[in-house]
């Protein structure tokens, strides 16, 4: 049987062409809603919380299909795509998601619990990490945080993040450069801080 | 550990969505999907313009206005009715059009639009977001759609062969000027005779666009017609803005309604960006509002009429919930969206 499937390969259809196909047979488009949605939902409860993830996730698949006549077909892989509508539709929050990093930098406490993380000296450290890097996602300007966190979380490419904001390659490559710079020097800024203040 | 190991290994792994919550959202994309206006149609597929386009930053927009003059058209001389003689250029209609919409923009008129389905094609409408609002509206379906629009507050209302079936609007009295009372829209569903509260009609301010950008917005503007972002009064200002880029050349008088307009027609880079859809604005030859603009896609037409801000024409505003109807609550930001429809049952 293993030697069948690995004689005759089952080809599994690009993104490219399941969208092409929903032209004329506009349900299947589900099939691109089932092969992302869950990294859609996770990159938008990353930047949102849970609650306000389900409704992005849910209206980045809605505007995704309405808008699907633009996609460009020579791109086999609508990952950046959907994550570029989702990230515009992220953008409406613009308020709740900084008032989210705002939270985190005072708490360091997400909404779930870090089930993953077993050891309570781990969970400290985590924590502590957790509002230092909120605390300087807070400061990096929008549109550079939009690139960083599209690779991040997202986990594109620079000029995947560029194609998916619709920005040049290189733009989008000095917007992650300047937002990354901005993160480190936060992050040495406030572990010297804490450095001094255990020393001293 | 880097900065983006740290953000992708110390942050909180998320929670996947429940089931309940998956489904709910594939079965509504399933539906919006059914629901489609291009089924069974083969459609232009697009190529994504390059992302080096050009950032024409589309503001007030009369900078463009001055450069339109090198390229000025003469309106033809053909056309019936008074003021033919008159040679105006497309930088002199576009200019006094884009003046007349400012104006607008500040309250200077009530805009009524009145978007008829295209031929074959029925509107629609759902509440949003669909992962959180029950499918009330789902059996509904018009022939048109008024909508009202003054200053920030907007009326929705959909008919089907002359009959209202369904208003969405403040409920609160809009006035000319001086204090106004909190819209506090409402959802009316004359059809089933209820009533529903609270709803979200708050739009955020239309952002600034590039000229590819209005371009896209404005071919999308039918297809997903009363989307609150895009809801008529925000053709308005597209309109406007694909005024200030040059999207539109002058091409003579006709009568639309019986009164004399000056027809604009999209240029040919613009129809190429269009996919071949061919947009045609009128304007009034005396006031150069819009009275109609053909989106050249799917036929879809919007007819504009603009109205003394006056009490009476206020009232258009207003949603009155019919004695009897039973009120219905929704859940907190709860929109209205209408699209266009192939089929129905």
């Amino acid at each position: 049987m293993a030697a069948v499937t690995d004689r005759f390969p089952v080809q599994q259809l690009s993104d490219a062409a399941i969208i092409q196909e929903s032209h004329l047979e506009p349900e299947n488009f589900a099939r691109i809603f089932d092969r992302y949605y869950g990294p859609v939902h996770d990159y938008a409860a990353r930047r949102l919380g849970q609650s306000l993830a389900d409704d992005v996730a849910a209206e980045t698949f809605l505007v995704a299909f309405t808008w699907r006549a633009r996609y460009d077909i020579s791109r086999p892989d609508a990952g950046p795509w959907l994550f570029g509508i989702a990230s515009n539709l992220v953008s409406r929050h613009r308020r709740a998601e900084a008032r989210r990093y705002r939270a985190m930098a005072r708490t360091g406490l997400a909404e779930v619990d870090d089930g993953q993380l077993d050891r309570a000296d781990a969970r400290i450290d985590a924590q502590s990490q957790r509002m230092q890097l909120a605390s300087a996602l807070a400061q990096v300007r929008a549109a550079d945080r939009d690139v960083l966190l599209l690779v991040a979380w997202a986990g594109l490419t620079s000029a995947e993040a560029g194609e998916a904001l619709g920005i040049p390659a290189g733009t989008a490559r000095s917007r992650l450069h300047r937002a990354r710079a901005q993160i480190r020097a936060a992050l040495t800024h406030i572990g010297q801080s804490s450095e001094r203040t255990n020393n001293g | 550990m880097d900065d983006l190991q740290l953000l992708r290994h110390v942050w909180e792994q998320p929670t996947p969505a429940a089931p309940a919550v998956r489904s709910a959202a594939r079965a509504r994309l399933v539906e919006f999907a059914g629901a489609d206006s291009t089924r069974n149609t083969p459609r232009r597929v697009a190529v994504i313009r390059p992302a080096h386009r050009r950032a024409w930053l589309v503001s007030a927009g009369t900078a463009a206005v001055a450069a339109a003059a090198s390229a000025a058209v003469v309106i033809s001389t053909t056309a019936t009715g008074p003021g033919t003689s008159e040679i105006q250029t497309t930088a002199y209609v576009v200019q006094h059009a884009e003046r007349a919409l400012a104006a607008v923009q500040h309250g200077s008129a009530i805009q009524q639009t009145q978007f008829a389905a295209a031929r074959n094609l029925l509107l629609g409408a759902n509440l949003t977001p669909p992962s959180r609002s029950p499918n009330w509206l789902g059996h509904l379906r018009f022939g048109k759609v008024v909508a009202f629009s003054y200053r920030d507050r907007t009326l929705m209302a959909g008919f089907r062969n002359g009959k209202l079936l369904l208003e969405a609007g403040p409920s609160a009295r809009t006035r000319a000027n001086g204090h106004q009372a909190p819209a506090r829209p409402v959802l009316v569903n004359r059809d089933a005779n209820t009533w529903y509260r609270p709803l979200s009609m708050s739009a955020p301010a239309l952002r600034r666009m590039t000229c590819p950008e209005v371009s896209r917005a404005l071919y999308d503007a039918p297809f997903l017609m009363t989307r609150i972002e895009a809801s008529p009064t925000r053709w308005i200002a597209l309109i406007r803005a694909a005024l200030s880029c040059r999207q539109f050349k002058a091409q003579g008088k006709q009568r639309v309604d019986g009164d004399l307009a000056i027809k604009l027609t999209a240029t040919p880079k613009e129809v190429a960006h269009q996919q071949g859809a061919r947009e045609v604005l009128w304007v009034n030859s005396k006031t150069f509002l819009p009275v109609r603009i053909s989106f050249g896609r799917d036929s879809a037409t919007a007819d504009f009429r603009w109205l003394q801000p006056t009490a009476t024409n206020l009232a258009k505003l207003q949603v009155i919930v019919p004695a009897g109807a039973v009120a219905r609550r929704l859940p907190a930001h709860t929109g209205i969206l209408f699209w266009q429809l192939s089929q129905w049952k």
